[in-house]
């Protein structure tokens, strides 16, 4: 918040931002893009209708014509050049509808924004209190799991049981929906065999600090993956560390480094092969009514690594699938090496 | 106790109002940051840990990395060599 420039009380800036004269007077708080913007508004407003870019190519072309000192697209502005911009602009723009209702939009947005606050703030007052005994929550459901959970799924984490034991079936909506998401954006925007631009991130001290906090955020991932049914934690937050350390690797070491490792096809196939085992463990286990009669998973003492039966395997799958895909969502960033 | 706590829930309604009046989009995804950290250790303090941590990795990391990564496409991150690069061009 930039309340200090010009001491503009935030009351005024407020007024300012409603009304409509923000643009003309002269020492209103100047964001050159959000102004570029508006009056690209006008502009299609007035005229027809073209692309931002193509519009943003014009105006750059006229001002290189006209010889203004320096005519970058949209920062370094000048305190001379707001001035000069609008000379430009009256030379050939006339006020639309649009322009006109934007005061409008902009009270309207406030006041929908207050309304709705004080719906939030109302609902709250009327939630039971943290912790109360008498809350709508606390039923036998929460008893049960909270009883008896710890010897019918072998979790000592609580939580981790209830998600992938009780509620397992739960989990795997959120897995399938990361994982449709994570390929139908890579099905619509990655260009398949091509490889990634290699630029490595050219700060040293991002490059030096990485390459020792690396290991351990890894390190750490696993931790959270492994450790889910007995420490706090678990498939998704580990897979989300495990799924930052793999783009902390690519942005200091390059994208083509991890890539030749983690291509996306290997990338999809560990996807799709721990969605698939994920379905087959917990669907067996939802056919033979809940108990995994026949093929049951020893559960080993509680409090250790190999305990919980099916948890430590359910685990790794929601971690991996998890981690690939935020990795996925990443690569599409990138830009590849044709652009 | 309760003091950090109150201390952590006016922080939260500061920066949430930072976020949408800031004009630079990077600090604002930056004040979003700060929003998600301090959420997850209210989570601590409210005795759930696993969402703590779902948050911290999420929130803090995943969110808005992604942000900065949207922000870097469309040009919007000031300051880089190859920004400049292709006002010049």
């Amino acid at each position: 918040m930039k309340t200090t420039q010009n001491n503009n009380s935030l009351f005024r800036r407020i007024l300012q931002w409603a009304s409509e004269s923000e643009k003309e007077s002269a020492d209103a708080p100047e964001d050159p893009e959000r102004q570029e913007f508006q009056e690209y508004l006008e502009y299609i407003d007035a005229h027809d209708y073209i692309e931002f870019g193509a519009y943003r190519y014009m105006r750059y072309q006229q001002r290189k014509e006209l010889g203004l000192d320096e005519p970058t697209f949209h920062h370094h502005i000048e305190p001379s050049i707001p001035q000069k911009k609008q000379n430009v602009k009256k030379s050939h723009h006339k006020q639309g509808l649009l322009r006109k209702q934007l005061g409008w939009y902009r009270i309207a947005s406030v006041f929908i924004t207050c309304v709705i606050i004080l719906i939030l703030c109302l609902v709250v007052m009327e939630l039971p209190k943290f912790g109360d005994l008498n809350a709508p929550a606390l039923n036998e459901v929460a008893q049960r799991y909270l009883q008896q959970g710890r010897e019918e799924t072998g979790a000592v984490n609580a939580i981790t049981g209830m998600i992938l034991e009780y509620r397992a079936f739960d989990t795997f909506g959120e897995s399938v929906v990361l994982f449709a998401a994570a390929i139908s954006t890579l099905l619509l925007l990655r260009t398949p065999n091509q490889p990634l631009k290699q630029r490595k991130a050219g700060d040293e001290i991002l490059t030096m600090v990485s390459k020792y906090l690396l290991p351990m955020i890894i390190l750490f991932g696993c931790y959270v993956v492994l450790y889910g049914h007995i420490s706090p934690g678990g498939g998704f937050s580990g897979g989300a560390i495990l799924g930052a350390a793999l783009i902390l690797a690519s942005l200091v070491l390059g994208a083509g480094e991890v890539e030749r490792v983690l291509t996306s096809k290997r990338v999809t196939y560990i996807t799709v092969f721990s969605l698939l085992t994920y379905a087959a463990m917990k669907s067996y286990s939802f056919y033979t009514g809940a108990n995994h009669v026949g093929w049951a998973i020893p559960k080993g003492e509680a409090g250790h690594l190999f305990s919980g039966g099916f948890l430590l395997p359910l685990n790794l799958c929601v971690g991996l699938i998890v981690a690939c895909t935020m990795y996925t969502f990443y690569t599409l960033f990138i830009p590849t090496e044709e652009e | 106790m309760i003091g950090l706590e109150l201390l952590l829930l006016i922080f939260l309604v500061f920066c949430a109002i930072a976020t949408v009046l800031c004009k630079r989009l990077v600090s604002a995804i930056i004040i979003f940051m700060a929003y998600s950290a301090v959420m997850s250790l209210i989570w601590f303090l409210l005795q759930s840990p696993d969402l703590a941590i779902t948050e911290a990795a999420v929130g803090a990391g995943m969110t808005s990395l992604l942000f900065f990564l949207t922000l870097q496409r469309i040009n919007q991150l000031k300051g880089l060599e190859q920004d400049e690069d292709n006002t010049k061009q």
